[in-house]
């Protein structure tokens, strides 16, 4: 766990506990909020009363913009209004049993719970001549509807996507995992923020070790504000200097809802459509929820295009400056000329050019990602025909390097996910191969296979299952084998209850 | 530190892998020219014997490698004394190694590229993979064996085109004389080097598991390399004897239809491999047995200046391919002792050891 | 602080790798010049190496040229190096396809020229040799006319698809070198010289030469060259013309031997002192033009030409080994090897005197020939009136 030192000691002043009590007189209570909130002119305070002037005053305190405006009129401000029964004797209970109709309302005189509830879009109830208020649930902002997620998209499978709105990202999830089994647990994580964190799991597959784990390290999370998943993915991970990830995260809830199947523990985080699961190991990268919706043998074929895509994007470029600066025997000799013939009259060194491609393409792959669709023609055209072909023509770089640059680009697009790995091993093996040429190369392989084989993540080991020689754990690598073959979950996740599927119905074939 | 357990195939690759290490690069048994099968052969028959007395010892005493055996068989003194003989045994072989693949790379492709960089380069990749324990060696192994062996096979294969039979005759044509040297040559390098596993594993899953694992890796390398000193004899003749490399230079003569071929320098970075883990097994036996002989807590703490002064000692060990090549054949009889007589002295004092244990019930079984 | 310090080491460690970068071995495939062959001679004690490099320009079409250039120097080496003082780029032998050795240097030992090639890590063990016929080897080079743009490759082309023609067999390398050290067995590479071809002179690759230990002892013509094939069992098919198969009779046929479609066996018999070598070669043919209007309709018909085609073979062996037993006393049809791999003992008792004894073997020479169609045709094409 990485935390600065003196971010600790900031936190430690945390509990900035408001020693106040709320008293019997409700003019002070109000103005006790308003001092809380003060300067915040999104609160808003109401008095009101019963129809007789004998009724006693009760209070409202709400912000604005995150209550339901329908639910506070009509459920709580109309019934005190017009029942007479508010009489000076009247308790909060009678209230909470007989007026207000909201399908969740909670007694309390802490006034800690109070602000919170207020923050979180409910309504506080105050009444004069009680030292204790109600919380009323009216929650009720506006927010996004659930569309698919266009980071990843599917041509089969469900279109439902996470939104920002936590309690619906759970639902989502509930509605795919109909069983009392599958558990969720809270966390309120950062000081200022106060998000909500939602540990989900289904008891019996997941292993407890993990989940263990898991809440030790959310636990241990002391940080000023948690804006997205992220944020915790970043504090948790295993080895937090890798580029690779160890944790996985997905938009999708029927993604989420196969990892818990597989004895993966979800992380929901409030404000964020990112899920995270984990553990996450090296496979999951090419892995698609696709492969699994489709036939097995298309599955399998996507699969090792992904592994394919990503093994090239790493190390052609590499490859390419090796032998060619290197051991250009290996090439066929008509294809020795052919580059030979390209690289007259070019100024840079291949591994310059190369260099410089690379840090051209990832350019234009960051310019595309935030440009309006409007311009983002204007990326195309640069990129093809001014870096393209105008550089080529002008012998600023030789066309096979173009080529090869370009390969490795698109490659990398097959595998989103690496992102930032991609271009730190291609970098490494690069530079290696430069300066070793295809022995550099293979050093840098090993030194990678190194670092992926000594990654955990949560006590797995990432490269678990490419190290086995079972079959059963090959079934979900490198291919995607058919369903009735997979009987067993992935062993090093679920560490009991290991059968996926009931073996009797083993032969019917039906999927 | 948690125990290391490694399963029967991981120990049982990382043994062959190990025993593959320079030998394809080297060649076995040159003495014996177009008999040199016949040498490896019999090196697999003396090879037997040898590695039963081996897995014997660590079968002897579960759990423990050599440095702890030698401890409870001998004492404290005599066994550090031999521990300490057995890490230098472990330390040189792999400097020679090291020396071994940066001669090699000098030679067949940087020759410009000074040697210590090379040298560094492995070494500091060996001492990485060390450092997080043997166990990470062994999956490494794992995965990377399958294709490394499919690469030995497939270049085999190719390279059948440019065989010709009629160069492994005439059969013992010198005599067993030159074979039985080719055998003993091939015998110490690289069958009974697997000697220095008996400082590296300890931590075998149950106690056959160490017979499975010296006689599978015996039984599959032993092929592999017979396969190779075949194919090499075959395409090579009698260049085959003439050259540093007999099998790159055998690969590097495979022309199939104009397209494949000068596809040496892929079958030089799988020999790679095979010395990033000959040389990790051999750093890890030192810096363990250093750890354990002067009772100095965790090995992982010597990798790092053991790895480089095994480096530097690489980089000083020879002046020249020549003098590498003509240590080699005085190579056997160097390590004759740390082979056979001390392993066969250490095992009479185990077997009579464990005995008096189990008379008088001392035995932690 | 202690961070710092950390930091600007690795900074300093990062900046050194990068120096480092570049040097050594690193070439970029444009600085190097591309050797496509080289030739060798020798003038008084000086060596003449003539390398082919492929010159490259570059402009909307690349185009490819050929470019001679000439180096001295007392050893091969250093003539080689020489001739980057006038290319201006270092040679790069990786690609080079041949090497072609002068009569005279051939004569006087070709030991000394391979050993550069040999050793060297660049150039390859796969590099065909040649012997010019000519007077120097650079002027196979200096010829105007060849199919391709580069000369090497052109020859190369020769040499591998002179396989189904049969003259001669591409040695490379590392087979010569196999040969020049094995018992029992001389060596062979093609020769090649120019000829006038539509007034332009051609090479060609015109046979054998033979060679004993390393020395250049004579050449084998085409048809000869052809025959030896056939004895070394080394023929990839081709064609068996007229005047070869018959002495007279079936002048006009021609007979194509398919790939693969001869075995060769070398039997050596050694009964009380003597050495016998009993030569077997089985031919399978077909009919690939026939002219004159031969029938070989009837079992008899196809019986007699068979018998003819036998005996031809047969005396055109058997004539062979005679003019090479005693002109050039030069084992290269690998007798002693034969004996060596089949009777080792025998071998050690004859292998200090094999050369007195290959001149006087006796060698017996069976052929079995087998025609297995007629191709397209089942009779001469009729002419009526």
């Amino acid at each position: 766990m990485f935390f600065d030192e003196n971010n600790r000691k900031e936190q430690q002043e945390k509990p900035v506990t408001y020693k106040k009590h709320l008293k019997k007189s409700l003019e002070y209570n109000i103005q006790l909020f308003k001092d809380i909130f003060n300067s915040d002119e999104t609160l808003v305070t109401r008095k009101f009363k019963g129809p007789t002037e004998q009724q006693s005053e009760c209070g409202i305190i709400f912000i604005e913009g995150m209550i339901d405006v329908d639910v506070v009129n009509k459920n709580i401000i109309q019934p005190v209004l017009r029942k007479k029964i508010l009489t000076r004797e009247v308790s909060l209970e009678t209230l909470q049993e007989h007026v207000i109709a909201a399908h969740k309302i909670e007694k309390t005189a802490d006034i800690e719970k109070l602000i919170q509830g207020i923050l979180i879009g409910n309504t506080v109830f105050l009444l004069e001549g009680a030292s204790e208020a109600l919380i009323i649930t009216t929650k009720g902002w506006k927010h996004r509807e659930i569309t698919e997620p266009p980071s990843e998209k599917t041509i089969r499978g469900p279109r439902e996507g996470f939104t920002e709105a936590f309690l619906t990202n759970l639902s989502l999830i509930r509605r795919k995992v109909k069983t009392p089994k599958l558990k969720f647990k809270y966390l309120t994580l950062g000081v200022q923020t106060n998000t909500k964190v939602c540990i989900c799991y289904i008891e019996g597959i997941t292993n407890d070790k993990i989940l263990e784990e898991v809440e030790r390290r959310l636990k241990n999370i002391i940080m000023d504000g948690i804006i997205d998943s992220g944020y915790i993915e970043e504090l948790i991970k295993d080895c937090p200097l890798s580029p690779f990830k160890t944790i996985g995260s997905t938009e999708r809830p029927d993604v989420a809802a196969s990892r818990l199947l597989e004895g993966r523990i979800a992380v929901v985080s409030d404000g964020s459509p990112n899920v995270l699961t984990m553990p996450y190991v090296f496979q999951e990268y090419f892995q698609s929820n696709e492969d699994y919706y489709m036939d097995f043998i298309f599955g399998s074929i996507n699969r090792l295009l992904r592994i394919l895509g990503f093994l090239l994007t790493i190390s052609v470029t590499g490859i390419y400056v090796a032998i060619s600066t290197y051991h250009q025997e290996i090439f066929p000799t008509p294809l020795v000329l052919s580059i030979s013939a390209a690289r007259q009259g070019v100024p840079f060194p291949t591994v310059v050019e190369a260099i410089l491609l690379l840090f051209i393409f990832e350019v234009l792959r960051e310019a595309s990602v935030r440009m309006p669709e409007a311009i983002g023609q204007t990326i195309s055209i640069v990129g093809a025909l001014v870096l393209g072909q105008a550089a080529i023509d002008a012998r600023l770089f030789s066309a096979p390097i173009v080529v090869v640059v370009a390969l490795s680009g698109i490659t990398e697009l097959i595998v989103p996910r690496f992102k930032g790995a991609n271009i730190i091993v291609r970098m490494m093996l690069l530079f290696l191969s430069a300066f070793l040429g295809l022995y550099g190369f293979i050093f840098g392989v090993l030194i990678l296979l190194i670092h992926l084989f000594g990654l955990r993540s949560f006590g797995v080991p990432y490269m678990q299952n490419y190290r086995s020689l079972e079959f059963q754990d090959f079934k979900d690598t490198v291919v995607r084998a058919p369903w009735w073959y997979m009987i067993l979950r992935p062993q090093f996740i679920a560490s009991e209850n290991k059968k996926r599927r009931s073996l009797i119905r083993d032969t019917g074939g039906e999927q | 530190m948690k125990k290391e357990i490694i399963s029967d195939p991981e120990s049982i690759i990382t043994m062959i892998t190990f025993i593959f290490g320079s030998t394809l690069i080297l060649g076995s048994a040159g003495d014996a020219k177009q008999d040199a099968w016949i040498s490896v052969l019999i090196a697999v028959a003396m090879a037997v014997p040898a590695l039963f007395i081996y897995a014997r010892l660590l079968f002897l005493y579960p759990g423990q490698d050599l440095f702890d055996i030698l401890k409870r068989v001998f004492g404290n003194i005599t066994g550090k004394i031999i521990g300490l003989l057995f890490i230098w045994y472990a330390f040189h072989l792999g400097a020679m190694v090291v020396r071994n693949f940066s001669e090699f790379m000098a030679i067949v492709a940087i020759p410009e590229t000074p040697p210590m960089v090379v040298i560094l380069l492995m070494g500091m990749v060996c001492i990485f993979a060390i450092k997080d324990g043997i166990e990470l060696l062994t999956r490494i192994t794992t995965f990377l064996f399958p294709l490394v062996l499919l690469l030995i096979l497939i270049v085999v294969i190719l390279s059948l085109t440019e065989a010709n039979p009629e160069n492994l005759k005439p059969v013992l044509y010198d005599g067993w004389k030159p074979v039985f040297k080719g055998a003993f040559s091939a015998f110490s390098f690289p069958f009974a080097e697997t000697v220095i596993f008996t400082m590296v594993f300890s931590g075998f899953k149950n106690r056959i598991s160490v017979y499975k694992t010296y006689y599978y890796a015996l039984l599959i390398s032993a092929v592999v390399i017979l396969i190779i000193s075949i194919r090499n004899i075959m395409v090579l003749g009698q260049v085959g004897s003439i050259v540093y490399f007999p099998s790159y230079v055998a690969v590097s003569v495979i022309n199939i239809g104009q397209f494949i071929q000068r596809i040496e320098v892929t079958v030089a970075m799988v020999f790679l491999l095979g010395g990033f883990v000959k040389i990790s097994v051999c750093l890890y036996a030192a810096c363990k047995g250093i750890a354990k002989v002067f009772t100095l807590g965790d090995y992982r703490q010597f990798v790092a200046p053991i790895g480089l002064f095994m480096l530097i000692f690489a980089d000083n060990i020879y002046e020249s391919t020549m003098e590498m090549l003509e240590w080699i054949k005085y190579y056997p009889y160097y390590a004759i002792p740390f082979q056979i007589i001390l392993p066969v002295i250490i095992l009479i004092g185990a077997e009579i050891k464990v005995r008096q244990e189990t008379i008088q019930g001392t035995g932690d079984r | 602080m202690k961070k710092t310090v950390k930091a600007v080491i690795l900074l300093l460690l990062a900046v050194s790798v990068l120096q480092l970068t570049g040097c050594w071995n690193y070439r970029e495939i444009d600085k190097v010049s591309i050797v496509a062959g080289a030739a060798i001679d020798k003038e008084r004690d000086r060596y003449v190496v003539t390398v082919e490099v492929i010159d490259m320009k570059s402009g909307k079409e690349s185009v490819v040229e050929s470019k001679i250039i000439e180096g001295r120097g007392q050893s091969i080496f250093d003539a080689v190096r020489n001739i980057i003082q006038i290319s201006g780029k270092r040679l790069y032998w990786a690609h080079s396809k041949i090497l072609i050795i002068s009569q005279e240097i051939a004569r006087e030992g070709v030991a000394d020229v391979i050993d550069f090639y040999a050793r060297d890590s660049e150039p390859r063990f796969a590099l065909y040799l040649l012997i010019s016929k000519e007077e120097t080897a650079k002027d196979i080079f200096l010829m105007e006319s060849f199919a391709e743009d580069i000369k090497s490759f052109d020859i190369e082309d020769m040499l591998s698809s002179e396989e189904s023609v049969l003259k001669v067999s591409g040695i490379v390398l590392y087979e010569f070198i196999n040969d020049l050290g094995a018992e029992g067995k001389s060596a062979t590479l093609p020769s090649i010289s120019l000829i006038l071809n539509n007034d332009q002179k051609r090479p060609e690759l015109s046979g054998e030469a033979v060679f004993k230990k390393d020395r250049l002892i004579g050449f084998l013509d085409g048809k000869e060259s052809k025959i030896l094939h056939y004895i070394l069992d080394e023929t990839q098919g081709g064609l068996l013309v007229g005047e070869e198969i018959s002495q007279d009779v079936d002048k006009e046929l021609t007979l194509e031997v398919f790939e693969n479609g001869t075995t060769t066996k070398i039997k050596p018999e050694y009964v009380s002192g003597d050495l016998t070598i009993n030569i077997e070669v089985d031919i399978t043919a077909a009919i690939a033009e026939n002219r004159g209007g031969n029938y070989f309709v009837t079992k008899e018909s196809v019986d007699q030409m068979k018998k003819e085609v036998e005996k031809a073979m047969e005396e055109k062996i058997k004539n062979l080994i005679l003019k090479v037993q005693s002109e050039y006393g030069s084992d290269i049809f690998g007798f002693g090897r034969t004996v060596k791999a089949d009777m080792p003992k025998t071998w050690k008792k004859i292998k200090n005197n094999w050369g007195d004894i290959f001149e006087n073997l006796e060698v017996k020479v069976t052929v079995d020939f087998k025609i297995v169609n007629k191709a397209m045709l089942s009779q001469p094409i009729t002419i009526g009136d």
